[in-house]
């Protein structure tokens, strides 16, 4: 049996109220929020977080394949799913992937995984979706699209969730694209991008599907599908003659449409209350149809233990206003302004030579007197014992805020520097800052977490490193 | 606990080494019954060790105890107040400051 | 276990730059002025000087601005650089070729131009050639750190604690306004310190020093030849030194409300100089007040109040100019702002003064013994030196 094995999702603590947006622009108003990534975050970040939500309980060593779907990654060229795998700190002889350029690239990588399991190539695979498209300023598409990552483990032993059809179709047609050069994404009129693009294929794609495994969208407890939209969305009970308790929540409240996670975002949220023997169809959409027909077994009540997608709808924080919002997504920069030299840009050697230390928050622990310590040393702080350290992960360790100052002159965007001591809970310490923190929470012994962020972005180069955040739940 | 709070000019230029600053005004809010004073200065920080930056910020002195109730040796006007020292209290006059004052930061004396 | 310093180097001569925004002086200006002062103080011909140490961080490499600046004649001369430490290691260095007995006169001399960069602040932007991942964390936030944790530790409420603080800087701008050679020379209020802006939560304006341009210099030799100079030459006491290597980085028990290489160092320093209680013994001390919670707990780790107690022996006025033991009668780093490579010489010329009672308005009585401390790094990892001298 082939399936998902683990569920995790990560949805960005900021919220932008659309009413917000619509004041910006003199819009009418809009009803609900949709989540932003911080200015520290893209999806490559937002991917980890969700790949660590779902690896919770998980040995890691068991993982033989990374697979990353996004429409934003990074780099043209370079694989962030690499990047992803080293971050999570899986195993070096491992599958991986990136899945990109449409919406359905989270269920593609999705199927992709669950054929090579299918076909003995891997064992165990994690597949993480995140986006953070980018709407174009003033238009209705900024009022939608909301950022986050969803991620699950396709494998063939513990299965929660059974993989028992799969139908596609493709559907050549310019109705939403971004091009190699647009910073923005683009469509062709509404009625068209609707009628022509997305219910053309999803009428026809459905209807083969059931034809093929015999059934009908009534046997589903669960549709968990893809719409363009909030209005679009409540329709497709009406459509699929289904009971409108049947038709998985689309999350355009409050989160908002999040590009190529969605789907497996709606499926996580799906998978929270789902019973064993429930059966799932779950629709995606982007230049064709990808449709799965799942069910539960009873391995689902052994991986609750999640923050998937209801852990991360509270707590919440508001984004003040929409400059801040512009700032953060590249709009406008304030960069400009700031009264210092240029940072030089990092050192692909330094980066590379550093690798375990950054990205995997590797320590050493020495094996003579038990010290733990980050950065990893050669020689023992303690008791000068070379070279003899086991490595420890930082990354998953709870800790503590051990003293803290506040850099109110330092940079343009994240006012006021939250600089931190963390002591690790079994010990360890180091320096770093906090990111998604409101500065009046800040305390010395407040308990705290570790997060991959995007530390700074140089001549266009991004670079990543771990950032403490407040413990979230 | 009550403390002494020695009011120094408005809209006069403070100079250190490292910039210099001055203070806008003085508010005495109403809160819960009870009236608070905070102030409101103007900073720029232009030659210090740590770079450059400037920003509007409050500070909160406490509950006014007693206002302006003598002089000190240098003339200026010396009030009694309660400092503020309950974190949830803190947050709650802060959010409250903010919303009417363009400052970035509520400092609490 | 070499043998103390004690009584083996004496200063003949002296000179500090007026310390500030000197736009229209570049290093050269700055050394000349400080060498000049030293070389007529002493009594001295510049072609006397047999070897030069020049203490720079970041106006000039090798030692030849100094040859330049100063035509000396092709005699050796290191560029010493240990961050703020720079220029007492400069001057520790030039001590110890006079007591080997290599060199009979030599020269040392600190400088930083840093009001050429067109940016402000110390740097601390990361080095090319690094991996970038680290936070940009500039001195007034690592300090900060510091004073976070000793409220804490100490169960001190914050605005007590900044009090504590401003008292620190009003003392020491009270200093620098007695001294022509500072940068800024003006008294404040208590109140005024205490309704700064926020620099580095929790130090504000006034907690932190400024950036100036400077120049310091001296002028060592032999006792036996000191003699022929001047009787009031100064005497070195004793030198210490600590370097960190980020135990308190590593080591997650380091508490950051002390400084271990402060107590290593002032330890070393104590010893050479037969000192037993510093409190009793030393009259006036130069410590790098960089920022005033780095005072208040510099104080504490030289010995001069218990731990814990800085704030309140502070308050008693006994670190004042007519106190107990006068802390930076001179005006610390408050009032001179911090050319990196020019402060410890700075430092020493008060302490040079000081003992040959030509202080002036800031003279102490019959002073017996002075000290001066630098403190380079971050809480967690520091370069120390402490130096004392007497009669």
């Amino acid at each position: 049996m082939v399936g998902i094995t683990s569920y995790g999702a990560y949805i960005p603590i900021w919220r932008l109220a659309r009413e917000v947006i619509s004041k910006e622009w003199g819009f009418p108003g809009a009803p609900g929020e949709k989540a932003v990534a911080n200015f520290d975050e893209d999806s490559l970040t937002m991917g980890v977080a969700a790949a660590l939500d779902c690896l919770n309980g998980f040995d890691r060593t068991s993982i033989d394949g990374a697979f990353f779907a996004t429409t934003t990654s990074p780099f043209l060229e370079r694989q962030a799913a690499v990047t992803m795998a080293a971050a999570t700190d899986l195993r070096r002889d491992i599958l991986t992937s990136d899945f990109s350029d449409s919406l359905r690239a989270g269920t593609q990588a999705m199927r992709a995984a669950a054929d090579a399991v299918k076909a003995g190539t891997a064992k165990s695979v994690l597949v993480a979706a995140a986006d953070t498209r980018m709407p174009p300023p003033r238009s209705q598409f900024e009022m939608l699209f909301g950022d986050a990552a969803a991620a699950v483990i396709i494998g063939d032993k513990d299965v929660a969730v059974e993989i028992q059809g799969f139908h596609t179709m493709y559907h050549e047609i310019s109705d939403v694209w971004r091009a190699n050069k647009d910073d923005f994404v683009k469509a062709w009129e509404d009625r068209f991008v609707i009628e022509e693009g997305f219910l053309r294929a999803f009428n026809e794609a459905v209807a083969d599907c059931m034809k093929k495994y015999k059934c009908k969208p009534a046997d589903f407890a669960k549709i968990v599908s893809y719409a363009p939209d909030y209005r679009w969305h409540t329709q497709l009970a009406k459509r699929l003659k289904i009971d409108e308790s049947q038709l998985q929540d689309g999350l355009f409240g409050f989160v908002g449409l999040t590009g190529c996670a969605h789907p497996l975002l709606m499926l996580v949220g799906a998978l929270e209350s789902a019973k064993p023997g429930d059966k799932i169809l779950l629709i995606s959409y982007g230049n064709g149809i990808d449709i799965f027909i799942l069910q539960v077994t009873e391995h689902i009540e052994k991986i609750r233990s999640r923050k998937g997608l209801s852990g991360h709808l509270m707590p919440k924080r508001n984004m003040p206003d929409y400059a801040t919002y512009a700032q953060w997504r590249g709009i406008v920069s304030a960069e400009a302004a700031a009264r210092r030299p240029a940072s030089a840009p990092p050192s692909s050697s330094a980066l590379w030579r550093e690798r375990d230390r950054i990205l995997r928050l590797h320590g050493g622990k020495c094996k003579n007197c038990g010290t733990l310590q980050y950065p990893p040393q050669r020689v023992c702080t303690r008791c000068r014992g070379k070279d003899n350290f086991e490595t420890v992960r930082f990354s998953d360790k709870k800790a503590k805020l051990f003293t803290y100052s506040l850099d109110y002159i330092a940079g343009s965007m994240d006012v006021p520097l939250a600089v931190c001591i963390v002591n690790f809970e079994g010990g360890g310490r180091m320096l770093c800052t906090m990111t998604d923190r409101d500065v009046s929470e800040i305390q010395v012994d407040m308990p705290l977490e570790m997060s991959f962020r995007r530390v700074n972005t140089i001549a266009g180069v991004p670079n990543y490193f771990w950032k403490c955040i407040p413990v979230r739940s | 606990m009550m403390r002494t709070y020695t009011h120094i000019e408005l809209d006069q230029e403070v100079q250190s080494i490292g910039g210099h600053y001055s203070l806008d005004k003085e508010v005495r809010m109403p809160y819960n019954g009870r009236e608070i004073l905070y102030i409101v200065g103007l900073g720029i920080i232009d030659t210090s060790c740590c770079g450059m930056g400037g920003c509007r910020y409050a500070i909160v002195p406490g509950y006014v105890i007693n206002w302006k109730a003598r002089t000190n040796q240098h003339g200026l006007a010396v009030s009694d107040v309660e400092p503020i020292r309950d974190e949830g209290t803190r947050r709650e006059i802060s959010a409250h400051i903010k919303k009417t004052e363009l400052v970035q930061v509520v400092d609490f004396h | 276990m070499g043998q103390s310093i004690r009584d083996k180097v004496a200063i003949i001569g002296m000179g500090c730059s007026k310390f500030g925004e000197r736009w229209d002086s570049d290093a050269t200006d700055l050394m000349v002025e400080a060498a000049y002062e030293a070389y007529e103080d002493a009594g001295i011909d510049p072609k006397d000087i047999e070897a030069a140490w020049l203490g720079t961080v970041q106006s000039g490499m090798t030692g030849q601005p100094a040859a330049a600046a100063l035509k000396l004649d092709y005699v050796p001369i290191t560029r010493v650089e240990n961050a703020c430490c720079t220029a007492t290691d400069a001057f520790r260095n030039a001590v110890y070729a006079v007591a080997a007995g290599v060199h009979d006169i030599v020269l040392a001399i600190g400088v930083e131009k840093l009001k050429d960069t067109g940016w402000t602040g110390l740097g601390g932007f990361g080095l090319p050639g690094s991996s970038m991942v680290e936070a940009n964390t500039p001195p007034p936030v690592q300090f900060a750190l510091a004073a976070t944790r000793y409220s804490y530790h100490y169960k001190i409420p914050m605005d007590e604690l900044k009090r504590t603080l401003a008292r620190i800087a009003v003392k020491n701008h009270k200093n620098g306004a007695l001294n022509p050679k500072a940068h800024f020379q003006k008294e404040i209020k208590l109140e005024q310190a205490l309704r700064a802006p926020m620099v580095a939560y929790p130090l504000g304006l006034f907690d932190c020093c400024g950036v100036s341009d400077g120049g310091a210099a001296a002028i060592l030799t032999t006792p036996e030849l000191a003699k022929k100079f001047r009787d009031d030459y100064v005497l070195v006491k004793g030198i210490g030194m600590a370097v960190g290597g980020q135990q308190g980085m590593l080591q997650d028990d380091y508490d950051f409300v002390h400084f271990e290489e402060n107590v290593r160092a002032s330890q070393m320093a104590y010893k050479e100089a037969g000192i037993k209680d510093p409190l009793e013994e030393i009259d006036h001390a130069m410590v790098h007040d960089c920022f005033t919670i780095t005072e208040l707990i510099i104080t504490e780790d030289l010995g001069f109040a218990p731990r814990g107690k800085g704030p309140e022996c502070h308050e008693t006025g006994m670190f004042d100019k007519d106190g107990q033991l006068a802390i930076n009668v001179d005006g610390g780093l408050k009032c001179f702002g911090h050319p990196i490579g020019a402060s410890g010489i700075r430092m020493i010329y008060e302490v040079y003064k000081q003992l040959q009672g030509k202080a002036g308005p800031r003279q102490r009585k019959n002073p017996k013994l002075g000290l001066t401390h630098n403190l380079g790094g971050r809480p967690g990892s520091f370069t120390c030196t402490v130096a004392i001298f007497g009669r």
